[in-house]
């Protein structure tokens, strides 16, 4: 029975890597196309530090009144991009100096130091709407808008002891994607961290005023400092992101950093949404087959049905796995060739690279198994499986980052294709933690596989 | 089953097929067939196209779930032992069943493996049946470069690889050029006398199937109507030999076909028929038209009602027995012959005699 499970997989892999058509769009096309895709968005090779993105900031808050316990954060936000003392005009704006707290340092690729203003060419403006209109016409790839009331809502103080924080824009120039995702990442890193101090601020001043009310010496003392506002310098360094370093990355699913490589990123889903495109033309073989009546010179041997699906479900599975190990070699030779020096461009931890070209493989045919299964003919099986691959492509970050979609995010987690790159990405940044990926795509291509194989035996022409 | 020293191969006992169309209605395309296929023959199923050869057969070769009746291959159940019955069945459908993109010899090993076959056994098999196919030379080529008859020997060759004891062949000659036709029956020819092997063999061409044949199934409307050796068929529907004398542009009265029918023994029917000039419309008026340019520079003249090409056909228990006889009477009434030929009985008239309908209508 293996026996001719295999004999099945073979002749679809041989016909498949004997078709020069068929190689040119399976394995060249996408490596040609993710290295213009890649060119076009940065450098190719991921060490490249990415800097001067052209941003605006509007600050529309004011600073908070002199002895108060509210927190500058948006003079804070504001003065990471442009430091005291680097723009007058930031000064004379009346924002917050960070004081004693240290300077903000970001991580490029290579994992060295550098400022976030080494990583942005930023501007203060006072008009939101000229700021959206600057982004608009491709200025900057991005503009801050922090709204009034921005530090109030976020600060929790004795006066005030709740917290509304006001959402803070991040108005992104759709033709400069990765930049303006790059600056989303940053505030989103920014206000995450505005929002763990307060909620820390919260809880030390309730422990404190506890324990006032308890200890009559403490509570004079403490009565004291906060009329006075001195806690309010030391409370703005714990708001600093500079104590936490924020980098500039793309944020996995696992919550683990990974540096940001177009050529990895654009390269893995370029890999996964053409190995969707073979893994339904391999898939529809099964209907085309009958039309050239080797399928049914299969059904009239002594061969179970099963088998003979079996056999296609392996083929599928086969020629994916095997484009993909190709596509990814290729691109490590890409990345190499562009680095001057050998370097796998998917990191070091070989054994998950391999899993996930595996789960990744399982997946995709998965897809191209039930889109081939639902078409009633060859021609119909194709039409379907485009359109899912044009879709799950497009969702996955084949032709654009993801993070463009802002709030829509959660739809690319529909394709495969985002799974896989995503994945890529981490192991290539460095990461480990691919769990949640290999586990998502090893079922969907399970279930999938076994949800086709049942409708594939129940179809009557199959 | 035996009957008399023969034994069955095949039984087939009240197989039926019905399938429903979208719009509710059901057809039957095979109306309960009874049949016994013998050890060492060629058996013909021979039918109109649609008349359920197809749909026979799929159902025998595991393609089609019958609706209701049994079918058994050297005792295999087709419906409860499926696997045990193919392995004694090769088929050769009427589509070239190959991968147009591998090789004569990969495609015969791939299929050897879905017959079980592996290893020495498997390239043993493959080589024996290149050979008698006549295919060795070409082996490594593509299919897609074979020519039409070189791709129906690969396709017979399929059918072969396991040695099968049926091999079935689904109207194999279809689209195939004379000298490729005459090497396939030659190659049937051979799959009986030198393999010893059971062939059931469908056709819509009663020359192949007289030919072949040591026994024949006429089907038509999903029912078998006739079954036998090709000489008791003809026999069962008593047709008799047809006389058809040329007479170019006479007329023949009905005294001349008196004569014949009174006169000559052995004869029970005789009717003449012509073609008559019809000019096209417009053209009545004229008195007499060039009908035909011959070769020759002359030409020939109709006019218009003038009878054309006349046959008399006539019907005798025994034909050549009676020609001298015809012709000696045609003399006397001043008919001149120009050409006689004489059609004995075959399967085509069987066909007709049962169905009114001519086999390729």
């Amino acid at each position: 029975m293996l026996q001719k499970i295999w004999a099945i997989a073979y002749v679809n892999i041989y016909q498949t890597f004997t078709d020069r058509n068929l190689l040119i769009i399976m394995l060249l096309t996408p490596l040609i196309l993710a290295s213009i895709i890649s060119l076009a968005f940065g450098n190719l090779s991921g060490s490249a530090p990415i800097e001067n993105i052209p941003v605006a900031i509007v600050n529309l808050d004011s600073a908070p009144a002199e002895g108060s316990q509210v927190v500058d954060s948006s003079g804070i936000l504001v003065a990471s991009f442009i430091p005291v003392g680097e723009d007058g005009e930031t000064a004379a704006d009346g924002t917050a100096s960070m004081g004693t707290c240290e300077a903000v340092q970001v991580e490029d690729a290579g994992g060295q130091n550098m400022s976030l203003t080494d990583l942005t060419d930023a501007v203060l403006l006072t008009d939101a709407a000229a700021a959206r209109a600057a982004v608009d016409r491709g200025d900057y790839a991005a503009a801050i808008i922090i709204p009034a009331g921005f530090n109030d809502g976020i600060s929790y103080t004795q006066d005030k002891p709740t917290l509304a924080p006001l959402p803070v824009e991040v108005y992104g120039d759709s033709a400069q994607p990765i930049s303006a995702s790059i600056i989303r990442s940053v505030v989103e890193g920014f206000t995450n961290q505005f929002l763990t101090g307060q909620i820390a601020v919260a809880a030390t001043i309730g422990t404190m005023t506890e324990r006032a009310q308890t200890n009559p010496v403490f509570g004079m003392s403490f009565a004291a400092a906060a009329a006075s506002g001195s806690f309010q310098p030391n409370f703005a360094c714990a708001f600093t992101p500079g104590f936490n370093t924020i980098a500039i990355e793309q944020q996995t699913v696992t919550g683990e950093q990974a540096d940001f490589n177009p050529l990895v990123l654009f390269g893995s889903a370029q890999a996964v949404f053409f190995a969707l495109f073979t893994a339904n033309g391999v898939a529809v073989t099964i209907i085309e087959e009958r039309r050239q009546w080797t399928l049914q010179r299969m059904v009239i041997s002594p061969t179970p049905r099963v088998v003979i699906l079996g056999g296609k479900l392996v083929a599928v599975f086969a020629v994916v796995l095997l484009q993909l190990i190709f596509l990814f070699i290729g691109f490590t030779v890409i990345g190499s060739l562009l680095e001057g020096q050998i370097k796998s461009v998917w990191g070091t931890d070989a054994l998950a690279i391999a899993a996930l070209v595996v789960a990744t493989s399982l997946a995709t045919a998965g897809v191209g198994m039930i889109t081939a299964a639902v078409g009633k003919t060859a021609e119909q099986a194709n039409i379907i499986g485009s359109v899912v691959s044009m879709l799950m492509g497009i969702l996955g970050g084949a032709f654009f980052s993801v993070q463009a979609l802002g709030d829509l995010e959660w739809v690319t987690r529909l394709s495969v294709v985002r799974w896989g790159a995503e994945g890529f990405s981490a192991l290539a940044g460095g990461g480990s933690d691919i769990s949640l990926n290999l586990v998502f795509l090893a079922l969907i291509g399970a279930v999938l596989f076994v949800v086709s194989l049942v409708v594939f035996n129940r179809r009557q022409d199959i | 089953m035996h009957n008399g020293h023969k034994h069955a191969l095949v039984e087939v006992r009240g197989l039926k097929k019905t399938f429903k169309r979208k719009d509710g209605t059901v057809v039957e395309a095979v109306k309960g067939i009874d049949l016994d296929i013998y050890r060492g023959e060629v058996f013909s199923l021979l039918g109109p196209n649609g008349a359920g050869k197809s749909t026979t057969i799929s159902m025998l070769s595991g393609l089609l779930t019958p609706t209701e009746g049994e079918a058994t291959i050297g005792g295999h159940s087709i419906t409860r032992q499926p696997l045990e019955a193919k392995k004694l069945l090769g088929v050769v459908p009427q589509e070239i069943a190959l991968y147009p993109t591998l090789s004569a010899r990969q495609n015969l090993e791939f299929f050897g493996r879905m017959y079980g076959l592996s290893g020495s056994e498997l390239s043993k098999s493959v080589d024996e049946v290149l050979d008698f196919i006549d295919l060795r030379d070409r082996h490594k080529d593509r299919i897609d470069t074979f020519s039409g008859g070189m791709k129906r020997r690969v396709n017979i060759g399929v059918g072969l690889l396991h040695k099968p004891q049926l091999v079935y062949m689904d109207e194999p000659t279809v689209g195939v050029d004379p000298q490729s036709r005459r090497r396939i029956l030659d190659t049937v020819i051979r799959l009986k006398e030198e393999r010893k092997m059971t062939v059931l063999y469908t056709t819509h061409l009663m020359e192949e199937s007289q030919e072949l044949s040591n026994r024949v199934g006429i089907i038509d409307y999903g029912q078998i109507i006739a079954l036998g050796t090709v000489g008791e068929l003809i026999q069962k529907v008593g047709e008799e030999d047809r006389l058809i004398f040329s007479v170019g542009e006479q007329q023949i009265s009905d005294a001349v076909l008196e004569r014949f029918r009174t006169e000559v023994p052995g004869i029970t029917k005789a009717t003449y028929a012509a073609s008559e000039f019809t000019p096209v419309a417009g053209m009545e008026e004229s008195a007499e038209l060039v009908v035909e340019k011959r070769s020759t520079g002359t030409m020939r003249v109709a006019r218009s009602g003038q009878v054309l090409d006349g046959e008399i056909t006539v019907h005798a228990k025994r034909g050549r027995k009676a020609l001298p006889e015809l012709l000696r009477v045609a003399d006397e009434m001043g008919v001149d012959i120009l050409s006689v030929e004489v059609r004995e009985p075959d399967l085509e008239a069987v066909f007709l005699h049962l169905t009114g309908r001519a086999l390729r209508e």
